[in-house]
């Protein structure tokens, strides 16, 4: 016999009130003085056996009767070996739920908790009767219906339940609860029970539980019941995170980072942890963390050579009893150098008098890679994928394939940095709506050095380039835009007349840079100033910088398309396990919704099949294993808790084609009701039986007695 | 309870002076009164007649008789002589009880001795006391007079009663102790050995006494009116007994009047006059009614 509703049985307290009463009653004895025992005492051999028995029995009905109540309350079935004595089985249909987060991965005496749940689901569909229904799902961070609608082909749920692979996600129990609340929802019949197959991690339970087990749940009539595949606390450490200090790196110089590492068990670890980048170890640290703990270990390596945009990193420590969470994978962005297009709005003469000849110059100091210079009228056919930035040098209008080419490309994560002069016209430069400002005019400088302000020191593009130990120096300038700024654009310097230098304002992932100099030396003699080269070269290296972004990702999480990726191509992306898949050409939302599994997703085009690398991890709230304690699932839901397949079977045996019993509790109730009105009122007459005889006193009563009350005469005589 | 005051109001005394305490045998008194004497005397109730003997009083001779039959008779008659009364309380722990805030049975015992001590007195008869428990405590014997009243009172206004009972022992000794008859007023619950009390009355009986026996109860030993579970101690002997009154009080009282009836039998073999009273009832009415009824009973 099992009970739907085993919170009600804590009614069963009530069983301590007649008890107490019972007691009570005895406790209030009063003492009497009393003449004389020797009538008391017959009478108490005569009725005080019998009153005892009536009054234990009486207490036992109140208490029976107060039990059955509880019971019923408690919605009390009958297993299947008596059920047919009371009419046979009830219908049932049966939500499987089995968890294959990556905390079911774990290996307990040989055999992961995913195989012994799935196990267990397998033989509660073996205890199904041919009218029970069964839906499956397994049940990760988003449930997977593999039968969504309940189904009476046992086979199939066999099947599906036999289908679920491990996964790597993080759980979420009030999806599945919400799942199942949905499944029986759709008119199921008979007891509804919801078997959930899980290691019942505690940090899992975390979750509201009021919007989850609302009304819609209590109507549902769901009996949640969790099996747990066995109620051992393996120990268990992950390497949790790892920060690289620097955005990028390159061969052969040093890189610096910090491991962290948890001991999520309740027993100290001492183990080693190796940090490999590419196929080669670069640092190896040992580690010894206290129960619960957890540490960060620096290390610093020199970068090897690797082959490719990314260094791909593991940083990990000796296989335990969940292996998923041992390895931390990272990527870090090989430094390359910036490759830069420059458009020059004028092109004919010297040159010199080219406007982008300084810039060319600039770019191409200390680099192997120079950029590529065009005319501005070639930007309508020149693909901008390839460039990690384009400068405009005083290009005065745009057609309109160039525009949307740049839009494009500056919401693929693309930067743009304009340079006026002569040829810019507010008019030409209306068009272009990508710059964060409008030009209101050119104004004359009077001959001189015009001083510079650094009105945001901690933008990327200065903070290691200019402070207030070193300022930007002074520019000799004559002319100067006029500009009227957006209201997202911001003047990262400032001349010393209020006038911004250096405009910028993101764009999507792009960025756009308006410089308030010519590239040439049409308004002032800024190209030749110490000033020009590194801020060309800091606005081109920053460009490059960006495509580090957005690279780690945790299991779960989808895999956006960075500026790294060309839109105007189809794209192979290849996953942890070697499979590759292709995507068209063309604007898409994401390269993949959901990442599965653990490790490193790489995308790119035929050509460069590693253009963008994701470093994606299983969420590490998954590490900590210990389970909720009953009692605190019960405050959640009232749930009934199975651990292992042996104490499975015997509920199982025990729950199985089951005959509601409440109401035949509910008859014995009354029966048991009427039985102690019976009695209690039987007491109650033999108790007033004595008050309707009275003993008569007063005149003695001799006639009847047959004796003269007059002397006998023999008394007379002397 | 300290006085004559205490036990007899004036009130009360009113009440009882047109009562007259009579035995229903000849008694043998020390001088002349009006209750039947086995003596012949002086007195104008003739009683027989016996032949004359040398040294008869001629006076009595019955010439009548003579004439008739030439043979010397006398007359005798009847000889009056005063009661000697001799109140019998019981002085046990058990004539304590008292419930509700009633008279004990023993001071209701008093009460009624005192009334009937009044009643004798003022017959110019004797009164005498004895009070017993497991032997007898106090005894006087019987006397006349007011002063002698006031004696019997104080006595019994000195005794506690607060030991345990041996009536029979108590009785024997008392019976040995008086010898000459008269009435005997036993005042007792009668919670003893009922075989052994009345084999002691029967000693009285065979002593020629007239034994007036009134069993005192307390309103809650005749119905044993308590309600709840209670645990009753014995007030002679301190033994303890939990029992619900309720569930016990039919055959409690089953019991008692199966006691009750089977002293009403003995005292009926006895010749003896039983009467059972409840110290619910006021004590000068029970006294007034009783003697009432006794006068017209053995007129």
């Amino acid at each position: 016999m099992t009970f739907l509703s085993t919170g009600m049985l804590f009614g069963l307290g009530a069983l301590f009130v007649p008890v107490i009463l019972h007691l009570w009653r005895r406790r209030r004895v009063v003492q009497v003085r009393f003449s004389t025992l020797r009538f008391l005492k017959v009478a108490a051999a005569r009725t005080s056996r019998s009153s005892r028995i009536e009054n234990i029995l009486l207490l036992f009905l109140r208490c029976l009767f107060f039990a059955l109540l509880v019971l019923a309350a408690a919605r009390p079935v009958l297993s299947s070996g008596t059920a047919h004595l009371f009419g046979g089985d009830v219908p049932r249909t049966v939500v499987l739920a089995v968890d294959n987060s990556m905390s079911m991965s774990c290996r307990v005496n040989g055999t992961t908790r995913l195989e012994s749940a799935k196990a267990q689901a397998l033989a509660v569909i073996d205890h199904l009767k041919p009218g029970d229904d069964v839906a499956v799902m397994a049940a990760g961070d988003v449930p997977q219906l593999l039968v969504a609608e309940p189904t009476l082909d046992h086979r199939v749920a066999r099947q599906m339940v036999e289908s679920i692979l491990p996964g790597e996600s993080l759980s979420d129990f009030s999806a599945v609860f919400r799942e199942a609340k949905k499944i029986v929802a759709r008119g199921t019949h008979g007891l509804r029970e919801l078997y959930f197959f899980t290691d019942s991690q505690e940090t899992a339970w975390r979750f509201d539980p009021k919007p989850v087990f609302d009304e819609a749940w209590d109507k549902s009539g769901l009996h949640p019941v969790v099996v747990r595949p066995d109620n051992r606390n393996p120990p268990n450490a992950a390497v949790t995170n790892v920060k690289i200090s620097a955005p990028f790196a390159a061969a052969g110089t040093p890189v610096a980072g910090v491991a962290t590492v948890e001991n999520f068990s309740e027993r100290p670890l001492q183990d080693v942890l190796e940090i490999r980048v590419g196929a080669e170890r670069v640092a190896q640290k040992p580690i010894d963390l206290a129960p619960g703990a957890s540490m960060e270990v620096a290390f610093e390596a020199r970068m090897p050579q690797v082959a490719g945009r990314w260094a791909e990193g593991v940083a990990s420590i000796e296989g335990d009893n969940l292996p998923a969470d041992d390895k931390f994978y990272f990527a870090i962005p090989v430094f390359r150098q910036p490759r830069v297009l420059v458009a020059e709005g004028q092109q004919a003469g010297a040159p010199r008098l080219r406007s982008g000849y300084y810039l060319g110059k600039a770019l191409a100091a200390g680099t192997a890679v120079a950029p590529e210079t065009i005319s501005s009228a070639k930007l309508d056919e020149t693909p901008l994928e390839g460039f990690s930035a384009v400068f405009l040098a005083d290009v005065a209008n745009l057609g309109d394939r160039a525009l949307v080419r740049l839009g494009r490309y500056l919401q693929s994560g693309g930067t743009v940095a304009y340079f006026p002069g002569d040829l810019a016209t507010p008019a030409g430069l209306a068009r272009m709506d990508f710059l964060p400002a409008k030009l209101l005019g050119v104004g004359e400088l009077p001959p001189g050095r015009l001083s510079t302000l650094i009105s945001e020191p901690g933008h990327p593009l200065l903070a290691n380039a200019w402070d207030k130990d070193t300022p930007f120096p002074a520019l000799p300038q004559i002319k100067l835009g006029r500009w009227k700024l957006d209201a997202d654009a911001r003047s990262l310097l400032t001349f010393s007349n209020g006038i911004p230098f250096v405009i910028f304002a993101g764009r999507g992932p792009g960025r756009v840079f308006i410089v308030n100099a010519s590239a040439d030396r049409a308004w002032g003699d800024f190209p030749l100033s110490p000033a020009f080269l590194p801020l060309v070269q800091q606005i081109a290296r920053f460009s490059s910088e960006q495509s580090g972004a957005d690279s780690a990702r945790t299991v779960g999480a989808s895999l956006p398309v960075t500026p790294n990726l060309p839109a105007d191509q189809p794209l192979l992306l290849k996953l942890p396990d070697g499979t590759e898949s292709t995507l068209p050409a063309g604007e898409k939302p994401v390269l993949k919704d959901h990442a599965e599994n653990s490790g490193f997703y790489e995308a790119g085009t035929t050509r460069e099949p590693a253009l963008q690398v994701f470093s994606v991890n299983a969420d590490r709230r998954e590490s900590a294993l210990r389970a909720i304690e009953p009692a605190a699932l019960q405050t959640i839901v009232p749930a009934e808790t199975v651990c292992g397949l042996d104490e499975l079977n015997l509920w199982l045996a025990k729950s199985r084609g089951v005959v509601p019993l409440w109401p035949a509790l509910l008859l014995l109730a009354l029966a048991v009701f009427a039985a102690e009105a019976c009695l209690a009122n039987l007491l109650a007459r033999n108790r007033s039986q004595g008050d309707e005889q009275h003993i008569r006193t007063g005149r003695l009563n001799k006639r009847r007695l047959g004796v003269s009350f007059r002397p006998a005469e023999t008394e007379t005589g002397a | 309870m300290a006085g004559i005051s205490d036990l007899l109001t004036p009130e009360a005394m009113r009440k009882l002076e047109t009562l007259v305490l009579r035995s229903r045998y000849v008694v043998e008194g020390f001088r002349a009164g009006m209750h039947a004497s086995p003596l012949k005397g002086a007195s104008v109730e003739f009683a027989d007649h016996r032949q004359y003997v040398k040294g008869d009083n001629l006076r009595n001779l019955d010439w009548k008789v003579f004439g008739r039959t030439e043979r010397y008779y006398v007359k005798r008659f009847e000889e009056e002589t005063s009661l000697r009364t001799h109140v019998v309380i019981d002085g046990s722990g058990s004539m304590a009880y008292g419930s509700d805030g009633r008279f004990s049975k023993y001071d209701y015992a008093c009460r009624i001795a005192a009334a009937l001590g009044y009643i004798v007195s003022r017959q110019q008869d004797a009164l005498g006391l004895t009070i017993f428990d497991e032997e007898i405590r106090s005894h006087v014997p019987a006397r006349s007079g007011s002063h002698h009243l006031r004696h019997f009172i104080e006595l019994l206004a000195a005794h506690r009663p607060e030991r345990p009972t041996n009536t029979g022992r108590s009785l024997h000794a008392l019976a040995e102790m008086v010898s000459r008859r008269g009435l005997i007023v036993l005042l007792s619950d009668l919670f003893d050995n009922s075989e052994a009390v009345f084999r002691a009355i029967a000693h009285f009986r065979k002593k020629m006494h007239d034994v007036i026996l009134l069993q005192v109860l307390d309103p809650c030993e005749l119905d044993l009116s308590l309600d709840r579970v209670a645990e009753f101690i014995d007030m002679e002997t301190g033994e303890k007994l939990e029992i619900d009154p309720a569930l016990a009080r039919l055959s409690y009282k089953q019991e008692l009047q199966k006691a009750i009836d089977g002293c009403r039998e003995k005292c009926a073999v006895l010749n003896v006059d039983y009467r059972l009273v409840s110290t619910a009832e006021s004590f000068e009415d029970f006294v007034a009614q009783y003697l009432t009824e006794r006068r017209r009973m053995s007129a």
